[in-house]
C-alpha cells in the first residue's frame, strides 16, 4: 500500500508535512505494523474543481507491505478508511491518493469528522 | 467479519471517488526493488548450499549477455542482506517467473477486453451454450440470478459477462446436485481441500496437489476446511486492539 503526502494544500500553501508523514507512519504502524516514508519526489496534481488548476509539490510516498487478508477485514477497513478522510480534511487536499496492490484509489469526498 | 472483494467494493469501502487500474509493477525504481527484495526474502531458502526456491524441481542451462548477466549480478548483490545471499540465477529465475506472469496475464486482460465488446446474444442462444433449457435460464431471470444485458421489446440480449454468470450458475448447481452426497463422506475429512468439478468431488492435501488438480480439471470451486478448524479451536488470528482500528481511533 502506498499513501501519497504532499508538501501543500489543494490551493498551493504549504502544509506540515512532516507532521503528515508522521501522522501516516504512526497510523499504518497501528493498522498494518510496519511502513517506510521515502524522501520527497517533484510531483504535480489537477485540482478539476478549481478549473484545472495545476498545484505543484515535493511529494513524499509511505509505503507498506500488507498482507492481503487484511482487505477482507472490516474493521481494518473502517479504520483505513477513517484515517484517510482524517488525512484529507487535517491536509486541506482535493484528492487522497492511495494505492493498494494494482489498484489506486482517489478519496475526494470526505466524511464528516466524528466526535472523539 | 469478511466482506465481499474486489476493487470497486473496497473502494466503496473506503469512500473513493474513483479507481485507476494499474499496470502490473516492474523493476523499474527503488520501491520496486522493494517489492522484489520482499519476494526474494520470502520465496528463496538454504538449507546450507546456494539458496532456491523449493518449488523449483528443475535445472536448465540458458544463455545470457555478458551485459544482462552483469545486470543480474549487480541487483542480486543489491537484494542480499546480511545472511541472505541472492544470486544471480536464482534472480533470474524469478523475473522469467514474473515474465510469464505478465504474458498470461495479457492473454487475460487482452480476452476479457475482446469478450466485453461481442455482439450480444439471445436467451435461447445463451441457453444452448450453457447447456440448459430455456426455461431453466427464464427462471433464472425471474428469481434475479441472472440479469439480462439488454431488452429489445419482448427479446432479452445478453453479453459474454452475464453469459458467463449463467455458466457458473449451472456448475454451481449442477455441483449441489451432484456432490451433495458426496460430500457427507467421511473419508473426504481427512483432505484439507475439496475440489467441485464437474459434479465430482476429489481432495487434496497439499497446496501442490491442490495446483495439480486446478491445472488438471474445470474446477468450479474448492473448499479449505483448515480456517474453519482454526476458528473451532480458536486459533484464529483475530486482531489485537492495539492494531485494531479502536487503537488508531486513540491515535488520531
Amino acid at each position: 500500500m502506498t499513501l501519497f503526502v504532499p508538501s501543500v494544500d489543494r490551493h498551493g500553501a504549504p502544509i506540515d508535512q512532516t507532521a503528515l508523514v508522521e501522522f501516516a507512519l504512526r497510523s499504518f504502524g497501528l493498522l498494518f505494523r510496519g511502513a517506510t516514508a521515502f524522501p520527497p519526489g517533484r510531483g504535480v496534481w489537477r485540482d478539476d474543481e478549481a478549473e484545472g488548476e495545476l498545484v505543484f509539490d515535493d511529494t513524499t510516498m509511505v509505503l507498506s507491505y500488507i498482507d492481503p487478508a487484511i482487505l477482507e477485514d472490516d474493521s481494518m477497513i473502517e479504520g483505513l478508511r477513517r484515517f484517510l478522510h482524517s488525512f484529507g480534511r487535517r491536509a486541506n487536499q482535493g484528492e487522497v491518493g492511495v494505492v493498494i496492490g494494482a489498484q489506486y484509489f482517489g478519496i475526494q469526498n470526505y466524511d464528516e469528522e466524528e466526535q472523539e | 467479519m469478511m466482506a465481499e472483494q474486489g476493487p470497486e467494493n473496497l473502494a466503496e469501502r473506503l469512500g473513493a471517488s474513483r479507481v485507476v487500474h494499474l499496470e502490473r509493477p516492474t523493476v523499474g525504481g527503488p520501491l520496486d526493488m522493494l517489492g522484489l527484495a520482499s519476494e526474494v526474502s520470502g520465496r528463496l531458502q538454504s538449507s546450507g548450499g546456494r539458496p532456491s526456491d523449493p518449488t523449483w524441481q528443475l535445472s536448465r542451462q540458458i544463455p545470457f549477455s555478458e551485459t544482462n548477466w552483469k545486470q543480474l549480478k549487480g541487483y542480486a548483490a543489491e537484494l542480499s542482506r546480511g545472511e541472505r545471499r541472492v544470486g544471480p540465477g536464482a534472480l533470474a529465475a524469478i523475473l522469467v517467473e514474473r515474465g510469464i506472469d505478465q504474458l498470461q496475464n495479457d492473454e487475460w486482460e487482452a480476452t476479457l477486453a475482446e469478450s466485453r465488446e461481442a455482439p450480444l446474444r439471445t436467451g435461447a442462444d445463451v441457453a444452448d451454450f450453457v447447456g440448459v433449457t430455456y426455461r431453466k435460464l427464464s427462471s433464472w431471470i425471474a428469481g434475479g440470478l441472472l440479469r439480462p444485458t439488454q431488452k429489445t421489446g419482448r427479446q432479452t440480449w445478453f453479453g459474454h459477462d452475464a453469459i458467463v454468470q449463467a455458466t457458473w450458475l449451472h456448475a454451481v448447481a449442477r455441483g449441489v446436485e451432484e456432490a451433495t452426497p458426496k460430500l457427507l463422506s467421511f473419508d473426504l475429512l481427512a483432505s484439507r481441500y475439496l475440489v467441485f468439478t464437474d459434479g465430482r468431488v476429489l481432495s487434496a492435501n497439499s497446496t501442490a496437489e491442490l495446483a495439480r488438480q486446478l491445472e488438471e480439471t474445470h474446477a468450479a470451486g474448492v473448499l479449505d476446511q483448515l480456517p474453519v478448524r482454526k476458528r473451532l479451536l480458536g486459533q484464529s488470528q483475530e486482531p489485537t486492539p492495539e492494531e485494531s482500528h479502536d487503537g488508531l481511533a486513540q491515535a488520531i
